[in-house]
């Protein structure tokens, strides 16, 4: 007969077994980020500190403590590169995440359904073409005679600038090829929660005789918030992130008009081999997105208890 | 029993995973690694292989492995095989084939990713035994990160002396204090020269200036060389600044020499407040104002070279010669007219007489450093190649403009052979007169550990004055005290 210690150790074993066998599952993967994430990142902060030519190899690095945090807000090319950051995350987060819910909307009340699936795959395509592809596709759309610049004369736009080429147009043409290529993603991201609404409050607010801005404004948009809220912090997260559209586009100009913080990491790092300034920028970057997590992690804790 | 099964698959997985791991980054061949790829066996058989190593030790002109293998270096450049690069390594592969030795040509792109490319293989090792390093900045920054075999033994040892070899003033720039030597230039550095299209100048009536003009008669000529309007619209000339912007930059370096970026041989201020700098952004200026020089926003956005440009008869200038090449390549750039190759404009004062700095004698006059890299398993047969590279092996490059630095060449040979291929495309007597300089008496900018930036700083300010948002006067402040600010880093 076995006694009821023996029967906890036989249950505390059984949970170290299991612990043990879910560890070893998850080994794989952990090995791989902490090798390839955890390690780096740490050693990217320490760098942060040193001044290090890379090719010098590691361990060459001079450590001047905050020094390279300090002189980045004397640098011109930081200070533009953090302003044009922030001017891209403000316009394409909301700008991308209004059109994509107008036309989610769109494409769920008054497209066929067959057709409203061709729709949404089309707007898709972007969301997984190639980077390079899509900005080279638009740099002939924003050439001097391309489509895109014809269009604009034909709508009534004299003399319309070289877009990419403008110290004042070269960020917002960046910023429209961004919003158009994530248009797809974010309408179906909004099509699946939109089809996931309750249709008795639809419903009900017909009978109520509520319009259809009426029920866009009181029941859409109120119940989308969660994943308006998803949306905005992964967008964020993106938008900060920006840099193969500007390195293939514009190679951050016209003068600094369109550096962001990841071309300046890139260039300060590997143009300039200062990699300690280059990850000092990193860091501030990192510390950007860690903001912007904890306040995606505090709003799920308050979601999760109700 | 499933439990078992459980842990059993689970450690399968693990282990697999490590195993996978493991032969990846340990034992699994590469294409890359040199064991492999670079160890050709000869043609010859193996008992042939014996007796070259048996004599190796008599015969000095053997460069391959100590048990008689060729070997094959990697050679990068960042010339398009096609303009002679190609011809070169068959060239160098017959004449070497006996003696242990074959080389294999890689093309890397001359920009900012290409070379981090370049350096991320010469560090990791294994890839590059020997590349054409553009630029001093780049090779002081890859000599002073030990990523460099320092020739200066090899070269004492062979009697290869740079300073008789090359010409004094092209040769101390790459003899550190110490005496060691990084890399060797090969060609005769040409980017402070234009190409012009003789057709036109000669129907807008403009005298072609073979022996140098100023830059008020630079302007003159760009005003009656522009004609037409819209999409038709011919320019006076095109700085082709997308594509460099060193061609427009040769323009004032061409006066200012080895102080074209810093003011003083330590290299602790910029030179860009130079009454030269100020006259030669100002003649810029007036070209783009007046309309007579394409637009920098149509430079960047439709994406202008000298083949879109020059060769497409849109300008009758072009600022960047180093594309010369392009000019002698009717096959893949058709064009019915002779290009010229003339000096680049000097400023009006009497003290900058044209004929003087038509003659180079106070501005870099070397370019295409030969470098081996630091780790290359072939040190000798490397040096072999870039010895037998720049004592005139380099020849079938003169086709694609690159004209051998070495002081043994002969020049009238390098005119037949231009006259050959490119008699139709290339205005001879302007080649003449781009050959009959003494290119020995060139001298070695002064740079510093962020020349790169500083003239990064350049060309934003640059751009900026181009774009109508500020003058010339407050361009040169902002590069001065910009420049200064790096400078002084």
């Amino acid at each position: 007969m076995r006694t009821k210690k023996t029967k906890s150790r036989e249950a505390g074993q059984r949970i170290r077994r299991d612990n043990l066998i879910a560890y070893s599952f998850l080994l794989p993967s952990l090995t791989g980020v902490v090798l390839f994430s955890m390690i780096p990142l740490v050693i990217s902060l320490y760098v942060s500190l040193t001044d290090w030519n890379f090719t010098r190899g590691v361990g060459n690095w001079a450590f001047v403590g905050l020094e390279n945090f300090k002189s980045l807000w004397q640098d011109q090319w930081f200070v533009a590169s953090m302003k044009n950051t922030l001017i891209f995350s403000v316009v394409t987060v909301p700008v991308g995440l209004l059109l994509a819910l107008v036309l989610a909307v769109l494409i769920d009340g008054y497209c066929h359904r067959k057709v409203a699936g061709v729709v949404r795959v089309a707007m898709y395509m972007p969301h997984i073409c190639n980077i390079v592809a899509i900005s080279v596709v638009w740099m002939a759309l924003y050439s001097k005679y391309g489509p895109f610049t014809q269009l604009m004369r034909i709508l009534g736009w004299k003399d319309p600038p070289r877009f990419l080429a403008s110290y004042e147009w070269a960020l917002p043409a960046i910023i429209l090829v961004v919003i158009w290529a994530s248009l797809g993603y974010r309408i179906f991201v909004y099509s699946a929660a939109i089809a996931g609404l309750p249709r008795d409050l639809y419903e009900s607010a017909d009978m109520d005789g509520a319009s259809g801005v009426q029920k866009f404004f009181y029941i859409t948009i109120p119940l989308l918030k969660p994943t308006t809220f998803f949306l905005t912090i992964t967008g964020i997260i993106s938008s900060f992130k920006v840099f193969g559209y500007t390195n293939v586009m514009t190679e951050g100009g016209p003068g600094t008009s369109t550096y962001t913080l990841v071309y300046y990491i890139y260039t300060s790092s590997f143009k300039y081999y200062r990699m300690g300034y280059g990850s000092a920028i990193a860091v501030i970057l990192f510390l950007m997105l860690l903001s912007v997590t904890i306040v995606q992690w505090i709003h799920n804790s308050r979601a999760e208890k109700g | 029993m499933r439990k078992t099964w459980t842990i059993l698959l689970t450690l399968a997985l693990v282990w697999g995973t490590a195993a996978g791991c493991g032969q990846k980054s340990g034992k699994e061949p590469s294409a890359g690694l040199p064991e492999e790829s670079q160890t050709l066996t000869s043609a010859a058989s193996q008992d042939s292989q014996e007796t070259k190593a048996a004599d190796q030790t008599e015969d000095r002109e053997w460069f391959g492995t100590e048990d008689g293998k060729t070997v094959t270096l990697r050679f990068w450049g960042g010339i398009q095989p096609e303009y002679g690069y190609d011809q070169l390594v068959a060239d160098f592969n017959e004449e070497y084939k006996e003696k242990g030795v074959q080389v294999e040509y890689i093309r890397y792109v001359n920009d900012s990713a290409g070379n981090l490319q370049l350096e991320t293989y010469l560090m990791g090792g294994g890839e590059v035994d020997m590349f054409m390093n553009y630029g001093k900045p780049r090779l002081d920054s890859r000599a002073d990160s030990n990523l460099l075999l320092d020739m200066s033994d090899m070269l004492e040892e062979r009697g290869f002396d740079l300073i008789s070899e090359l010409g004094a003033a092209n040769a101390e720039g790459y003899v550190c204090d110490d005496g060691s030597v990084y890399g060797f230039p090969t060609k005769y550095e040409n980017d402070r020269w234009l190409l012009i299209n003789t057709d036109m100048f000669r129907a807008a009536g403009v005298e072609i200036p073979y022996d140098g003009w100023t830059y008020s008669q630079f302007l003159e000529a760009v005003e009656k060389l522009t004609h037409g309007e819209g999409q038709d619209k011919v320019y006076g000339v095109s700085y082709t600044l997308k594509q460099s912007n060193s061609g427009v930059r040769g323009i004032m370096s061409s006066v200012l020499g080895k102080y074209y970026i810093y003011g003083d041989d330590s290299a602790s201020k910029v030179n860009f407040d130079h009454e030269v700098w100020r006259e030669g952004l100002q003649m810029v200026k007036t070209s783009l104002d007046k309309g007579w020089a394409v637009p920098i926003e149509d430079e960047y956005s439709e994406n202008m070279t000298v083949a879109n440009t020059f060769l497409a008869g849109k300008c009758a200038i072009s600022t960047n010669v180093s594309q010369m090449r392009l000019c002698m390549d009717q096959e893949n750039y058709p064009h019915d007219f002779v290009t010229a190759v003339v000096p680049a404009p000097v400023p009006d004062g009497a003290e900058y007489q044209a004929d003087t700095y038509r003659k180079h004698e106070s501005v870099e006059g070397a370019g295409d450093v030969f470098c081996i890299a630091a780790n290359t398993g072939y040190p000798k047969a490397c040096f072999e190649f870039g010895m037998w590279y720049v004592q005139g092996g380099m020849s079938p490059l003169v086709r694609g403009g690159r004209i051998p630095l070495w002081t043994g060449i002969d020049r009238a040979q390098i005119i037949d052979v231009l006259r050959e291929s490119a008699a139709g495309s290339i205005d001879l007597d302007s080649m003449s007169n781009y050959l009959s300089i003494d290119n020995t008496k060139g001298v070695a900018s002064v740079t510093g550990s962020t020349a790169n930036e500083i003239l990064d700083v350049w060309k934003e300010e640059f751009e900026a004055m181009c774009y109508g948002r500020q003058s010339v006067d407050e361009t040169v402040a902002n590069m001065v005290l910009r420049g200064n600010q790096l400078a002084g880093r």
